[in-house]
């Protein structure tokens, strides 16, 4: 073997080092070529100004390091739809999910697609304080294919307890998950074997629920595997969900989009919480761009919250910058918002849906619908449109 | 042989992992901006009462360790904690607090612990600033969390802006948001953060509540912090603060790890202000405070 070959492969062994160190190179230097944006510091040493409109505090990262965006992830903005059906927080309500997409004329008896081309928006919150969680996702699962097949489209949008759920952070808060959704979401073998150990001990007519419940607060790792459950089967598929979606000119979304966010386009915004997501289900640990922010689409509540007179002029600079004539949000249910009259705020440019659908006494069953350039908030029931609960 | 050719090469492929995913990291870690603070602040309340105008922070303490829980409001604060509202009666106050009891410390990048609302009022009464309100540990219905006065008759920073309110001595408002910020920079929260910012209606006192994602264990300043000025009191208090006196205050609250990161990030905030008096002079960085 001549020398020099046998030289190099006396270095073979430190070939993985050496690439290594390429790497880190190149993404050290990649990354001080194109530092990601700062967040801006948004009070000036002296100004007591309305601030102007700011730069997005939210980068694009992603975009430098992930895979290209998928098809729905770019498909954030769509045009010439004639009706929009728009559904907010569920929270585990399936009856009056399906109650409402009957009296709307979306689906049949028998929870088939029958909507034609209409678009059905659903603005997110699905899981937790509600039963079955589980049945809404596999509806709209199905719904999504029929739907497309039929010229329509079901756009499920994030929300924040999607979030949560995803991120395993349900169970802090207390009430959340309830147990039904819990046994719902366990790996079927766990939750067949605790099913029956728990008839033998409680016998055939004692309502389980109350050992769900011990075992959920008590075991860690059975919460673990229903994580593990939820984002081995659902998660996927959530990530490539939008948490932003712009339908001719009115813009869905869980929380509300701050002043700095809104001018960042819908798709970059998509495909951050796409892109995280997954690194969430790769097992990566890192500081989150997107989840998890007070201030980021899933979570913003100032535009249900805010006075309107104290919110008139920023929310026309939003609009202005969403291209958009209207937004529609769920996620804060107000009052308001539950009375169906105060769902329009400002003239019909906020609309609030989050009308506590899921709320067992207080809550209305309603639904948007934008038909014609028409906006109007209804009950479920096309022969409920009196006004009765 | 062989397996030590095989372990060996393993190693370095470990080691190189280590570094890739290190130079990934890194930056991130660093330069990300970061928002851990809670959802829209209490605005405008009115249905509580304020603590009488002889209460020194130590009776409001008393009051919230002390007085009996009367109602506890599970789901009507908003925000990624979902904190209680509590009404609490002494038989002679009725006042309002909010409990957290979320604990999750030092777990990234979804750390959240209502122990670190106590080391940053722990913190700001150290620093003899009256900037977070009264907030002590307490166990409501079997539950472990931070109660804290709930700050009634405010506004928001942000809705400050957004209304365009003046406040009566602009001075001394821009001289306490400045304090606000130097702190904010020390406990590694957001800095300049406008919806945890509450301004009293009446008296124009200036208050920083939600410190439950602070402390991490970055020992750098966040680039966000952009210290200018600093009030020459908080300024000497800070040379003088050893870390001794910072674990004494807050350890039990804080790990370790995250008081040398407070240690760490004093000192650099020291000398970045020392550099900026030796750029600008000290008038232009140092001011004695006037108080709103």
């Amino acid at each position: 073997m001549p020398i020099g070959l046998r030289r190099l492969r006396r270095l073979e062994p430190a070939l993985p080092l050496f690439h290594a160190l390429c790497l880190s190179f190149i993404l050290l230097l990649a990354a001080s070529l194109f530092p990601p944006p700062l967040q801006p510091t948004t009070r000036g040493p002296v100004s007591l100004a309305t601030d102007p409109p700011l730069p997005a505090p939210l980068p694009p990262a992603p975009h430098r390091l992930a895979a290209p965006p998928s098809a729905i992830e770019q498909s954030c903005v769509i045009t010439g739809v004639r009706k929009i059906v728009a559904i907010g927080d569920l929270h585990g309500a399936y009856e009056p999910f399906v109650e409402i997409l009957q009296g709307m004329g979306i689906i049949d008896h028998q929870l088939r697609w029958i909507a034609g081309t209409t678009h059905l928006v659903q603005t997110g919150d699905i899981m937790d304080r509600g039963t079955r969680a589980r049945d809404i996702l596999d509806l709209i699962r199905r719904l999504e294919v029929e739907a497309s097949a039929a010229g329509g489209a079901v756009h499920m949008l994030l929300g924040n307890h999607e979030e949560m759920t995803i991120l395993g952070l349900s169970f802090e808060l207390k009430g959340y998950v309830t147990p039904e959704q819990f046994r719902d979401f366990l790996p079927p073998d766990r939750r067949d074997r605790k099913e029956r150990e728990f008839r033998i001990k409680a016998g055939p007519t004692t309502d389980l629920n109350p050992l769900w419940e011990a075992y959920m607060d008590e075991n860690s790792g059975a919460r673990d595997a229903y994580t593990e459950y939820f984002n081995k089967n659902y998660a996927p598929w959530l990530a490539s969900h939008p948490a932003v979606i712009k339908i001719d000119n009115i813009v869905f979304v869980h929380g509300g989009l701050s002043e700095a966010l809104s001018v960042q386009p819908c798709s970059v915004i998509n495909a951050g919480f796409s892109w995280e997501i997954r690194r969430v289900l790769r097992g990566e640990v890192f500081d989150y761009l997107w989840l998890y922010r007070t201030n980021g689409p899933l979570w913003y509540r100032d535009l249900a919250t805010t006075p309107e007179n104290t919110l008139r002029e920023e929310l026309d600079r939003i609009l202005a910058n969403l291209g958009a004539k209207a937004i529609v949000i769920g996620h804060t249910p107000t009052a308001e918002a539950i009375s169906l009259v105060g769902a329009s705020r400002l003239g019909g440019k906020i609309w609030t849906i989050d009308t506590g659908i899921w709320m067992k006494e207080d809550g209305r069953k309603s639904a948007l619908v934008i038909e014609n350039g028409r906006i109007r908030m209804t009950p479920g029931r096309i022969e409920d449109e009196g006004g009765q609960k | 042989m062989k397996t030590r050719g095989i372990g060996g090469r393993r190693g370095l492929w470990i080691l190189g992992g280590v570094l890739i995913v290190g130079t990934m990291i890194g930056p991130a870690c660093s330069l990300s901006p970061r928002k851990e603070a809670e959802g829209p602040p209490i605005v405008g309340t009115t249905r509580g009462q304020s603590p009488p105008l002889s209460w020194t922070a130590k009776d409001i303490e008393a009051f919230l360790g002390e007085a009996r829980v009367a109602v506890v409001e599970k789901d009507v604060e908003s925000g990624r904690t979902m904190p209680w509202r509590v009404t609490l009666d002494d038989g002679r106050i009725k006042a309002r607090a909010l409990f957290k009891y979320i604990n999750r410390p030092g777990v990234p990048p979804i750390r959240h612990s209502f122990r670190y609302e106590l080391a940053a009022y722990s913190l700001s009464r150290l620093l003899e600033l009256e900037i977070v309100p009264p907030v002590v540990e307490r166990e409501i219905e079997g539950t472990a969390g931070a109660l804290q006065w709930y700050v009634e008759n405010c506004l928001s920073e942000r809705d400050r802006e957004r209304t365009r309110k003046e406040p009566p001595d602009l001075q001394a408002f821009l001289q306490r948001l400045d304090v606000i910020q130097v702190f904010e920079a020390l406990v590694n929260d957001e800095c300049g953060d406008k919806d945890d910012t509450l301004i009293h209606l009446d008296t124009w006192k200036i208050c920083r509540i939600d410190f439950a994602g602070a402390f991490g264990p970055t020992r750098t300043i966040a680039p966000a912090c952009s210290l200018q000025r600093c009030s020459r009191e908080l300024f000497n208090r800070l040379n003088r603060l050893t870390r001794e006196a910072l674990a004494d205050r807050l350890g039990n609250y804080l790990s370790l790890e995250e008081i040398k990161a407070i240690f760490e990030r004093q000192q650099r905030i020291v000398e970045h202000l020392k550099a900026l008096i030796k750029d600008k002079g000290e008038p232009a960085v140092l001011f004695a405070e006037k108080k709103p």
